[in-house]
């Protein structure tokens, strides 16, 4: 398998766990006002 | 191989099981309806997991077990492109569109997206508003109907391929079933028979390839077997250099992420959350099931491409091929009730829309604003009869595949109410005019982009029309902004 799949596949799923965790972890009560 | 090749029948076993329990829902939430607010909304009273689940379990079609993994079979790896876009997608309709919409529709009480078109701008001319809930009204009719005949479709190439029911049987059995509970039960019935159906969705996309790879020697065995299928298959670019990879290739998937932020279906999902602040904890919800999900669907295609070879016909039928060969019967008779489930979790969800947009926007807004709660919810019961009739003939007569279906009708919601309602919601300066613009913009460009090939090959008709309703909002709300005053979006707080 090229290498590019593997990055590009597992990393994106890291990336957006990531993005998500930040974004979960920066929310105020009020959403993000 | 021929899909409907012989019947198992303790296949029956666990989809008989499915369907039993669909119906209970129905029936119990019948006996707690009072008016047409638990109908279209369950009363705002949707707690963070059931808003969570049934969100996405409504947002991921007949496509999503069955289109997608038919699409990674055929065209291989370079699918994760649309699971790429298709998550970020669900994360940014969560973050930047649940918790104002819950909060705003509840502010001025509306129960439809039509509702909260007219209702945002208080200050601009009657005829004006008028006409973004008539236009609105149109859009959601006009795209949904086709949309519920895709997942009508779905289920009866379904039930053909396992049980070997004459298709046009299948899309019968499945659509009275859909019809029975969503009008017994209204939008309560859908929530709940939503959390399972979601729930046996993850089951299925997440289990199915796991069982697959083990069985194939683990990824290297997997690999081996898929080198027969070429460097394509294997690579994310899928042969394609340069711009017709980028427009073609990658943005193309990429844009099926915009859909998100203006699908009605899903958005009655936030406005029918009990408390905004519950919207923090729903995102959480929504993005774990995605990330255990979303991975998991193409890999049902690519570990059927390692298994079967080539070699079959329909690609839109290799979930249920690859569960009867994978697994016991009785467990491949629920795996392949989760498939139905994903259509039916859709279907239901869109109905509920289609008559709200029939009963509460045209009925109750235009000719009885005042007419008894009982009588609303008989009429409900039959716009979601009509509509389902409808949907159902429209799909006797398409022969199209559940992926193109699915996705004309998800651009053409995507790009018709996303930018005016992401706009409206977070952009002071957005007017009347400019979501008007914004929503006849993306309906007329999704129409156009669809009929014209040279149009459509030379760039995804998600990605046009989404930006295409974009600048027409903007450029629109920023011509009329000076002279508008008060049509502008009112204040967020």
């Amino acid at each position: 398998m090229p290498l590019h799949t593997l990055l590009i596949v597992g990393g994106s799923w890291v990336l957006i766990l990531l993005l998500t965790l930040w974004r979960i972890a920066t929310w105020k009560d009020g959403g993000d006002e | 191989m021929d899909p409907a090749a012989g019947t198992d029948w303790s296949l029956f076993i666990g989809f008989g099981a499915y369907l039993i329990v669909l119906l209970i829902c129905g029936l119990t939430a019948s006996t707690l309806m009072k008016g047409l607010d638990d109908f279209l909304l369950a009363g705002r009273r949707l707690g963070p997991l059931s808003a969570a689940i049934s969100e996405r379990a409504s947002g991921e079609s007949a496509w999503f077990l069955l289109g997608l993994p038919g699409a990674a079979y055929a065209a291989g790896f370079t699918e994760f492109w649309s699971v790429i876009g298709i998550a970020l997608g669900i994360l940014a309709s969560w973050s930047f569109i649940a918790f104002h919409l819950r909060k705003q529709t509840e502010k001025l009480g509306a129960l439809t997206l039509p509702d909260y078109f007219e209702m945002r701008f208080a200050g601009a001319p009657f005829a004006l508003r008028r006409s973004l809930r008539i236009i609105s009204m149109l859009i959601i009719i006009l795209f949904y109907m086709g949309y519920v005949a895709a997942q009508f479709v779905g289920g009866g190439k379904l039930l053909n391929a396992t049980f070997g029911i004459d298709a046009s049987w299948g899309m019968v059995i499945g659509a009275v079933v859909v019809m029975l509970y969503t009008m017994l039960g209204g939008f309560l019935a859908v929530v709940w028979t939503d959390v399972i159906q979601g729930l046996m969705m993850a089951a299925v996309a997440l289990l199915l390839p796991i069982i697959g790879i083990v069985k194939l020697g683990g990824p290297q065995g997997m690999l081996d077997k898929l080198a027969p299928m070429g460097e394509n298959f294997l690579s994310m670019s899928a042969g394609k250099t340069g711009s017709a990879f980028i427009f073609g290739v990658m943005l193309g998937s990429l844009a099926w992420g915009f859909g998100y932020l203006g699908q009605p279906h899903l958005l009655s999902r936030y406005m029918a959350i009990k408390r905004a602040v519950d919207v923090k904890r729903g995102a959480f919800i929504a993005m774990a099931w995605t990330l255990i999900a979303y991975w998991g669907a193409p890999l049902i295609g690519i570990v059927a491409a390692a298994i079967f070879g080539s070699g079959i016909s329909d690609p839109e039928m290799v979930m249920p091929l690859l569960a009867r060969e994978l697994v016991p019967g009785w467990i491949a008779g629920l795996m392949i009730a989760g498939a139905v489930a994903a259509m039916m979790s859709t279907a239901d969800s869109q109905l509920i829309v289609v008559t709200s947009s029939l009963v509460e926007d045209i009925y109750v807004r235009l000719f009885k604003p005042d007419a008894p709660s009982h009588r609303l919810i008989f009429l409900s019961r039959v716009a979601t009869v009509v509509a389902s009739g409808v949907a159902l003939l429209l799909a006797f007569g398409n022969e199209d595949l559940i992926f193109d279906m699915v996705a004309y009708a998800w651009s053409g919601l995507g790009s018709s109410f996303g930018p005016p309602l992401l706009l409206s919601l977070r952009w002071k300066r957005t007017t009347a005019w400019g979501v008007l613009a914004g929503m006849l913009s993306g309906t007329i460009s999704n129409i156009v982009w669809k009929g014209t090939s040279v149009l459509n090959e030379g760039l995804d008709i998600k990605l046009a029309t989404f930006v295409i309703s974009l600048a027409c909002t903007v450029l629109v709300s920023l011509l009329t902004s000076r002279s508008a005053g008060p049509h502008r979006a009112e204040s967020l707080s």
